[in-house]
């Protein structure tokens, strides 16, 4: 990765991202003062709600573990050449299954299943349920061609609604409460981590080495360097004899699995039982978490704790009734819509210079 | 004579490069005058000026005496000057007379085909040229389709034709037929600027040849007098060695053995293919681009099916086994196409150095890359085979096209290969490269290794291969000794026929 990079390059890199995220922000607040209400004070909640306090910095900071796991899922099988859009559905299956190992694991009565294994076989089951969904599109498309961003949005509404048959009123693993939900879970992570009292668990160090994992992996092994080679170009990766469907469904495996993460890591982190509508748009976000970061192992960690801050942010302002939640959503939106926009901007710029540069070594 | 044609002080200044630095092209009325250089010596760019498609920085060109400023195509064709281009620009769907006349300035609102037709086929008659003016320009054979560009410029009012790079595309034979063309084009005072990189055709057609190198243009020489190695001095700058030392023809035992191989396919399928390669030797596969040889290549490296016959490598029956387990044989394949085959653009040279052997030891071990092994063996190769490239990080999408060929090559070669397939492998490179990728290629053989090398350039295949086969429409047309060398006998075999 020492490569070396123009000044020209570096500048458009960091600033693309920076100027998206900036030009949301005043889009947003031109929205609040078009609906009449005083931007300073909504301005105000956001920042107060998002960073007001150590607990509050906490409590963001505890949506950077699903969102770097989101993130993943969309960048891992980016890497191998997939558009894997569906890391919403991978995270409702991963918190699905966590969140069972966690209600009924510590009741089976089996000797030394404690508190901390069962966290670690909810962390495996949660990752092996998110895989295989990833893997259902994965299958699909190397078998019959079927396109993996149709698939994996489809897969999408599959798992949001499978979700709500199994914790509904005449599901499986419904508590009888009268309302749709699962038991409470009998462990999960231990808040408070770093800062006493907030939200923040243990689920962020996962994250963290979940990105140095995919730093390690595709560049330092050989297996990332052959799902690099697929995703860049198939057909030299057929003629060095790299097998290119393999390659494919272990990539939508591991990027299943890092979407299932994102939900364990959300569910028992934060919630206390399997509720209809767990994710929060996590999935999605994830994708613009990857993108903002350019697939680069630090930018999306950065942009994580920026898309963090936004998610809290966004919830303060709704929650303290100035502004409709609705509005806040219409935010992120923008930002969304920017960050995508600024990667097209940026592809321009590197196809435009290349073209320069064709023209420059050619002169034809 | 008087100059039809002047362009005098042509300079082209494109960002970053000047592609034209005070060219001078005088034509004669009358003549066939050859433009040559090597890629990026600035032909396109200056012949792209003449035609309207760029504005010269500076310059002034003058036309028939007189001095004109050319804006577009359809302005150049107003004047007389017509081109056809190396990739033909016609439309397939439309039938020929609709090509001729699209853009035709008299076109009424009711165009009036049959009379255009007429007019066509009987200007097609004068040069012996028989055209179906209603047939679909897609049912024309490539060489059919080049009589009808050259005919509609003419029938246009061309008084100055550039033909650009008309051979690549051509079997001798129609070659032959161009250039009875070209020569009575040019009895008739029509003019013919031939732009080509090929010199004993350009030696044979034209009467003067101007070189161009780095952009700037070499005085003009008659080609009468001048020959092949002055040429290739002229456009490279240096002393060049157009034929190749080869050791003594010593065949060793079979590397590669096709029996009877067939696959499926609609176009250029393998039809009953058999044929040995030994140790020691080249075998060049001559045949006009599309008659099998990328079904051929596929087929022996596990990339396609075969669906009946057999494929021995070094003995052991390897018919549909995998590409890793044929390229594990000590094959080394050098792919027609190096940008979609045979290496990743958006990888660095390192990278893309260990294509093929990433996964064994030293390049790997434990699952995880042996990045110091792999960096110093791609600094080896990168010194080996003369890479031009800033350092082993760079992108290898930004190289040079003949720098990207010799990261492919040095990577084939320097994995100590028994087997060498080589497809196309100087295509789109300069003198210089090419030279040096001959040389590799028989080293390769002289060492006893079985060289495989598939050519649409017969020069090329003559000069390296010990033994031709020549391939039309998926089969094996015959397969030449040496001594049995005849272009015109390989020509007739290239176009089907077998006496």
């Amino acid at each position: 990765m020492k490569k070396k990079l123009s000044t020209g390059d570096v500048l458009i890199k960091v600033l693309t991202p920076i100027v998206a995220v900036g030009v949301a922000l005043i889009l947003g607040m031109i929205l609040i003062a078009l609906l009449g209400k005083d931007v300073g004070v909504a301005m105000g909640d956001f920042f107060e709600g998002a960073l007001g306090n150590p607990i509050r910095i906490g409590d963001t900071l505890s949506k950077v573990a699903p969102l770097t796991f989101t993130a993943l899922a969309f960048a891992i099988a980016s890497r191998c050449g997939l558009v894997n859009i569906g890391a919403e559905g991978q995270f409702y299956l991963g918190g699905i299954a966590a969140g069972l190992v966690a209600i009924y694991a510590p009741g089976l009565g089996i000797p030394g299943i404690g508190g901390a294994v069962v966290l670690l076989l909810a962390i495996i089951a949660g990752f092996i349920a998110g895989g295989f969904w990833g893997l259902i599109a994965g299958w699909l498309k190397v078998s019959f061609g079927a396109n993996e961003v149709i698939t994996t949005v489809m897969l999408n509404y599959v798992a949001t609604f499978l979700n709500k048959y199994l914790i509904g009123y005449n599901g499986p693993f419904y508590d009888g409460s009268g309302n749709p939900q699962s038991e409470a879970f009998k462990v999960s992570f231990e808040r408070g981590f770093l800062v006493d009292g907030s939200d923040m668990t243990i689920a962020i160090i996962l994250g963290l080495l979940a990105l140095v994992f995919y730093y390690i992996f595709f560049f330092k092994m050989k297996k990332g360097y052959e799902m690099r080679v697929v995703g860049l170009n198939s057909t030299a990766a057929e003629y060095a004899g790299i097998k290119v469907k393999s390659n494919a469904l272990l990539a939508m495996f591991l990027a299943g699995g890092f979407g299932g993460l994102a939900g364990v890591s959300e569910l028992l982190s934060a919630q206390s039982r399997i509720l209809p509508d767990f994710s929060s748009n996590y999935g999605f976000d994830g994708i613009a978490v990857a993108l903002l970061g350019q697939l680069n192992p630090l930018g999306m960690g950065l942009s994580a704790v920026l898309f963090a801050v936004l998610k809290s942010g966004g919830l303060a302002m709704g929650n303290k009734g100035t502004i409709s939640p609705y509005i806040v959503n219409a935010i992120q939106a923008f930002v969304i819509i920017l960050v995508v926009a600024s990667v097209f901007i940026q592809d321009e710029y590197t196809r435009r210079k290349l073209i320069r540069q064709a023209k420059a070594t050619k002169g034809e | 004579m008087a100059p039809i044609l002047e362009m005098k002080n042509i300079v082209k200044q494109f960002p970053g490069v000047l592609a034209n630095d005070n060219v001078n092209l005088t034509v004669e009325k009358g003549s066939i005058h050859a433009l040559m250089g090597e890629n990026g010596a600035g032909k396109s760019t200056l012949m792209n000026i003449l035609y309207g498609l760029y504005a010269p920085s500076s310059g002034q060109i003058l036309f028939n005496g007189k001095e004109i400023h050319i804006t577009s195509p359809k302005h150049a064709i107003e004047h007389g000057i017509g081109m056809v281009h190396q990739h033909f620009m016609l439309i397939p769907a439309l039938s020929v007379i609709e090509n001729v006349v699209l853009g035709k300035p008299e076109n009424k609102k009711v165009l009036e085909l049959k009379s255009d037709a007429e007019a066509f086929v009987a200007l097609g008659a004068r040069y012996n040229m028989k055209i179906d003016p209603y047939a679909l320009v897609s049912d024309l054979a490539v060489g059919q389709q080049q009589r009808v560009e050259i005919l509609k410029s003419i029938y246009r009012g061309a008084e100055l034709l550039i033909l650009d790079e008309p051979t690549a595309v051509l079997t001798p034979q129609e070659v032959t037929e161009l250039f009875k063309i070209m020569n009575q084009l040019k009895e008739e005072g029509k003019t013919i600027i031939f732009i080509s990189h090929k010199l004993k055709e350009v030696l044979t057609i034209c009467d003067t040849i101007t070189v161009l190198r780095l952009g700037k243009s070499q005085p003009s020489v008659p080609s009468a007098g001048t020959t092949k190695e002055e040429l290739a001095e002229m456009m490279v700058g240096r002393k060049v060695f157009l034929n190749v030392d080869k050791g003594p023809y010593n065949p060793g035992e079979n590397v590669l053995r096709m029996d009877h191989v067939f696959t499926k396919g609609t176009h250029g399928a393998l039809n009953d293919v058999s044929f040995e390669i030994k140790k020691g030797e080249i075998l060049g596969i001559a045949g006009v681009d599309g008659n099998g040889q990328d079904a051929l290549i596929d087929a022996i490296t596990g990339l396609c099916k075969v669906s009946e016959g057999k494929i021995f490598i070094k003995g052991n029956d390897m018919t549909n086994s995998s590409p890793r387990d044929i390229l594990e044989q000590k094959v080394s394949h050098i792919p027609a196409d190096r940008h979609k085959r045979g290496m990743v653009s958006a990888m660095t040279v390192k990278e893309n150095m260990i294509l093929i052997s990433y996964y064994k030891k030293p390049f790997s071990s434990g699952g995880f890359l042996n990045w110091k092994f792999i960096e110093k063996n791609a600094e080896e190769i990168v010194e080996t085979f003369r890479v031009k490239t800033p350092s082993i990080e760079e992108m290898s999408g930004k190289l040079s096209g003949g720098n990207q060929q010799k990261v492919v090559l040095g990577r084939e070669l320097s994995r100590d290969p028994d087997f060498v397939i080589a497809a196309h492998p100087v295509r789109g490179l300069d003198i210089g490269a090419t030279e040096y990728v001959h040389e590799c290629l028989v080293a390769e053989r002289d060492k006893g290794g079985a060289v495989l090398l598939v050519s649409t350039e017969l020069d090329e295949v003559l000069t390296l291969a010990d033994r031709i086969a020549v391939m039309y429409e998926g089969r094996i047309m015959g397969i030449l000794d040496k001594e049995d060398f005849d272009i015109t006998r390989i020509g007739m075999m290239m176009a089907g026929q077998n006496q």
